[in-house]
């Protein structure tokens, strides 16, 4: 994890399209922005098309951000944006469940943990876009409601309801238990 | 305590907002309540099992093609660049100094040019002057400190020129 300091540093230099300061800002920060893309619209070619499109967005507009905020959350702000913008152009319902329906047989079964794992990530891909994306950005990224808020542009009361019904939600598919209302 | 009470203030837990009076109500009705706590139990276990889904990465690649359409451009490092310039010249310097190699020259020259001779005299007597009066113990000590100083030397030439050879390897990967 890098400092705020640091950052700063590297973006001052990726300002001047510093190729070595590029490189470690996709470095730092591509695995995270694609597993949230990927997670989000499960498909590998669509999640790399939006995370190429976050980083090009981001590297145009480095001379707007704020050094003083976060530059995770403005990151995430970007690619949340452009996963919205592929949900509307593909008319993908965002408070409903899609229809992936993952198969299993291809999962590893080797150890009770990454089973487990597994599980979870299926049981995320089966959730309506909107929940699936506040557990991940909460529970994977460990972002505070201030910065989901931020991101998603949705009140942090919001956020809270909706947190905790997808929660439930998801340990509802996990355990196979309807969720009650 | 009801049942949706107690979800409220799993939930909360969860979102790591609970307070101390809410925290030891929550425990005191785990602890009694089976139910309650294999729900907590559960919920618990899917939050913490999120945070450990894999992270997953983009094609190989994928940093060249970003680069490319950005025009980023390789800087070259100079400042490591002039410090391993800089620690090459010292060191080559050193072994100069205590080599029998300025004897050698000197001898030569006091030979065949008489003016150069003068030349050398005066500021042989310039150092001798300022050596004497500023640091007679220093320069006792850099005399026998000599070979220590020609190998740290050596060892920072190294080290610098190891650095920015890595990282023009870095640059290219």
């Amino acid at each position: 994890m890098k400092t705020r300091g640091e950052i700063t540093h590297l973006i001052e230099k990726a300002l001047d399209r510093d190729e070595e300061a590029c490189t470690r800002i996709l470095n730092l920060y591509k695995g995270r922005i694609f597993s949230y893309v990927f997670r989000m619209v499960r498909n590998y070619h669509d999640a790399e098309d939006i995370t190429f499109e976050t980083f090009i967005k981001c590297f145009n507009a480095l001379a707007s951000f704020d050094t003083s905020k976060p530059f995770t959350t403005w990151l995430f702000t970007i690619a949340h944006n452009l996963t919205m913008d592929h949900f509307r152009k593909h008319k993908i319902e965002l408070e409903y469940c899609d229809e992936f329906h993952p198969s299993s047989d291809d999962l590893p079964r080797e150890y009770e943990k990454k089973r487990k794992i597994e599980q979870i990530d299926q049981a995320l891909s089966q959730l309506p876009p909107l929940d699936r994306e506040l557990i991940i950005l909460f529970h994977k990224e460990e972002n505070t409601y201030q910065e989901i808020s931020e991101i998603m542009k949705i009140p942090v009361t919001t956020i809270k309801t909706r947190l905790h019904r997808a929660r439930k939600k998801l340990h509802g598919l996990v355990h196979k238990k309807p969720e009650k209302q | 305590m009801r049942h949706k009470e107690i979800e409220r203030l799993i939930q909360q837990r969860l979102d790591r907002e609970l307070n101390p009076d809410e925290s030891a109500r929550l425990d005191k009705h785990l602890a009694r309540c089976s139910e309650c706590a294999v729900f907590f139990q559960e919920m618990s276990q899917t939050a913490s099992l999120v945070q450990q889904i894999d992270e997953m990465h983009p094609q190989v690649g994928f940093n060249a093609r970003i680069l490319a359409r950005l025009g980023a451009k390789r800087r070259f490092a100079w400042s490591k660049a002039g410090i391993a310039f800089a620690g090459s010249w010292v060191a080559a310097l050193v072994f100069f100094i205590y080599s029998s190699l300025p004897a050698q020259i000197l001898g030569r020259l006091t030979t065949s040019f008489p003016s150069i001779v003068r030349l050398s005299e005066k500021v042989e007597l310039v150092i001798t002057s300022l050596s004497q009066v500023l640091t007679p113990v220093f320069k006792n000590a850099l005399s026998s400190a000599n070979p220590a100083i020609g190998l740290v030397f050596s060892i920072l030439f190294v080290y610098f020129l190891g650095k920015a050879l890595q990282k023009e390897v870095k640059c290219r990967a």
